[in-house]
């Protein structure tokens, strides 16, 4: 009986002219999602019902993989926002090829994020006290309260994607309404700029404001360690080279050409000239705080490298190798004009800001600030992996379906001629 | 937030580091006057699986003893131990400033640095912000044996897993000094405590007091000659002050370049 | 959170910190209101888009 059944069944679902393949050779997307979300179940269960001691973190790490994963994914969604702004708000309307396909992905982010914060806190129903008795001095209580709405301002970014699927928008009134969603974008783009620009700034705030841990702190100005601007700086940067490599990898996986070659190229570009700059500001910061803010804590550069496995090779590698050398790639057009290398340079630049995360949340809790401290080491257990595994799994089933039933690239058909 | 503003009142701690022998009497007196438990079987206990209390990066212990020594061989070796409660920073206190639902706060009167365990939600957020490791998270649900809840301080609320607690320098037996001051028709703002730790230290190497009274231990103290606080550069104010004649033991209280622990050593 | 909350004094963080979340978030109400209000408006005047 099941040989009677098409395999492509759901095919009154795809976008308009956008052939898909038949559900067979879907169901690894939807399967190897699964695999990994239930993964995640299983770890939150056991966090949630057994308590954070499943966990590999202790009362010298009371930050773990976690949160390093919350930073890394908040950043790398920064193509959401910042994608939006330049559509909408610097009128590169080049980037409307490639915006649902940035939402999305902010979707991801932002709400996977937020899932795994649930867990991460020792006492979740309590969440809401954040906002409630909200201490208004503390960055975390501004990242809070920002990346929440900003997920308000996601879901309502992602709406007309949804509602333009293809038998969805056979009803004339959801026409209308994804009609006028796209008329007045530009409200939610810019409020989500805002929002944007405020927690990414925040969670790069919450360590720069950390006076007491060397390591992690940094001057800077007003109420604002320098921080909060190396970390907006650097999530912008790199998130449109994030978008970019998970478009071109649906590309490769699909066989489908989805965005013009002139739009990655466009992206590259943008990046480069973020990341170089950003790499001036985040290398006279790095000496700054090495020959000006540790001596006068009565510390040296040295110091703070020498214990365990985190050793000054960190900062040379984020700096140069995933820093300057993509940053310098990609404000070369000659390099940009190569798929391949285009590509390469925007993979490093991102991959440097999740070593930037990691090296201000782990590296930071490694290093004592008492001298009779030990150096503590950190390893996450299973359930921890998986928790931040099921987020990956829940990436690729959202995303995953997103292509599949969504009109998510304006140009796929016209780049794909039958 | 800047320092406490009352210039009556301001709760401080003086550990005399000559005195102290190590015996960790202090360390006992304070679990026990602050109903800390143990690790709880964390539903493992199911499976008859015990929480490894060995394990003391998840143990809960708000006064912890450092033994700490000068590196030096035989004949030279010379020992010290030193007992950290909270150090209850006065300026800009790291972790009051960075708790988001406004769990901890420094109070305004006396300038103890208190926590909400029911306020709290365990973000954790204040424990990666103390550089003294003062604070510690509930990884497990606190386990009593069976008995041991009959000698529970009434005054001292329990705390369930995923809060913080720490050293709050026996905030409750202030308040109990407060009623008891108001009961017998005394002014309750003039009234003093003491401390479980500096209660029950055999050689009397923990002093505890106002650090505004001239006539307080704790004052006379803390403006010793020998008296020196720990990671003073960072500017936290610690209102704990350690007491020593031992430059080697001063020069493990902060972070020190070359240039100046070479000018800062005595001979 | 709101002006009744134990926490909120009316200084200078607060105002700002909630002058400018509220602002978003009214932002946010006032342009959903405007596409429901001009979706609903169309609806009414029998207009019609094709994609």
């Amino acid at each position: 009986m099941l040989d009677r059944i098409p395999l492509d069944f759901d095919k009154a679902l795809y976008p308009e002219g956008a052939p898909r393949s038949n559900v067979l050779k879907f169901s690894p997307v939807i399967l190897i999602g699964g695999v990994l979300l239930l993964y995640g179940a299983v770890g939150a269960v056991m966090c949630l019902y057994f308590g954070l001691n499943q966990t590999g973190m202790n009362d010298y790490f009371p930050f773990g993989l976690w949160i390093v994963f919350d930073l890394a994914v908040i950043a790398l969604g920064a193509g959401a926002f910042f994608t939006g702004f330049l559509t909408y708000w610097v009128n590169q309307k080049q980037l409307k090829d490639v915006i649902n396909a940035a939402v999305v992905i902010g979707f991801i982010c932002y709400s996977g994020a937020v899932a795994m914060l649930g867990v991460d806190i020792g006492q979740p129903i309590r969440g809401w006290f954040i906002f409630w008795h909200a201490n208004i001095h503390s960055m975390l209580t501004e990242v809070s309260y920002c990346i929440t709405t900003y997920l308000v301002v996601l879901i309502i970014e992602f709406l007309p994607a949804v509602i333009e699927n293809r038998q969805i928008k056979k009803i004339r009134e959801n026409r209308l309404l994804a009609h006028n969603f796209h008329e007045f974008m530009f409200i939610f783009a810019g409020v989500g700029t805002f929002l944007s620009f405020f927690h990414q700034g925040s969670l790069g705030g919450m360590f720069g404001v950390l006076y007491a841990r060397p390591f992690a702190f940094r001057e800077g100005i007003l109420i604002w360690p320098w921080t909060f601007f190396l970390f907006i700086w650097s999530a912008a940067a790199v998130g449109p080279a994030f978008t970019t490599t998970i478009v071109s990898l649906t590309e490769r996986i699909s066989g489908r050409k989805l965005i013009p070659f002139s739009v990655k190229q466009f992206y590259g570009k943008i990046c480069g000239w973020m990341l170089l700059t950003y790499m001036i500001a985040k290398s006279l910061d790095t000496l700054a705080w090495a020959f000006s803010t540790l001596p006068r804590l009565g510390l040296t550069f040295a110091d703070q490298f020498a214990g365990g496995p985190y050793g000054a090779w960190l900062i040379w590698i984020e700096l140069f190798l995933f820093g300057w050398l993509p940053a310098l790639a990609l404000v070369n057009s000659k390099v940009r004009q190569n798929e391949g290398l285009l590509l390469g340079a925007m993979i490093l630049a991102w991959v440097g800001v999740i070593f930037n995360r990691f090296t201000f949340i782990v590296v930071s809790l490694a290093i004592p600030v008492l001298p009779f401290e030990k150096f503590q080491g950190y390893m996450f257990t299973w359930p921890e992996l998986g928790i931040a595994v099921g987020l990956i799994g829940y990436g690729i089933i959202v995303y995953g379906l997103s292509y599949r039933y969504l009109p998510l690239f304006p140009r796929e058909k016209e780049l794909n001629p039958a | 937030m800047k320092a406490t503003h009352d210039d009556k009142l301001l709760w401080g701690m003086a550990i005399d580091l000559d005195k102290c022998t190590g015996c960790g009497a202090c360390s006992v007196a304070c679990q026990a006057e602050n109903n800390i438990g143990f690790k709880g079987l964390a539903g493992w206990g199911r499976l008859n699986l015990v929480a490894d209390e060995s394990d003391k990066l998840r143990s809960i212990t708000w006064l912890k003893i450092y033994r700490i020594h000068n590196g030096q061989p035989f004949p030279d070796y010379r020992e010290a131990y030193l007992p950290r409660p909270c150090m209850h920073c006065d300026h800009h206190t790291p972790c009051v400033s960075v708790c988001p639902p406004s769990a901890t706060t420094r109070d305004e009167e006396g300038g103890i640095v208190s926590q909400i365990y029911t306020r709290c939600i365990g973000c954790r957020y204040c424990v990666a912000a103390c550089p003294y490791h003062a604070r510690n998270f509930n990884w497990f649900d606190q386990h009593f044996p069976p008995g041991s809840e009959n000698y529970l301080n009434p005054d001292v609320s329990v705390r369930m897993r995923g809060v913080v607690e720490k050293c709050h320098f026996c905030h409750h037996r202030w308040m109990l000094a407060r009623q008891k001051a108001a009961h017998e028709g005394q002014d309750r703002h003039q009234v003093t405590y003491n401390t479980a730790c500096a209660e029950a230290c055999p050689t009397g190497a923990i002093v505890f007091g106002n650090l505004k009274d001239p006539g307080s231990e704790v004052a006379k103290w803390s403006k010793s000659p020998r008296a020196f606080r720990l990671l003073e550069k960072l500017g936290t104010q610690p209102k704990v002050w350690y007491l020593t004649s031992q430059e080697w033991i001063r020069q493990w209280g902060d972070n020190y370049l070359e240039s100046e622990k070479a000018s800062a050593r005595k001979g | 959170m709101l002006p009744f909350v134990f926490e909120w004094h009316w200084d200078i963080g607060h105002i700002i910190f909630f002058g400018l979340f509220y602002g978003a978030l009214s932002a946010i109400g006032l342009g959903l209101t405007i596409v429901a209000g001009k979706t609903v408006w169309d609806i009414v005047r029998g207009r019609d888009v094709h994609h």
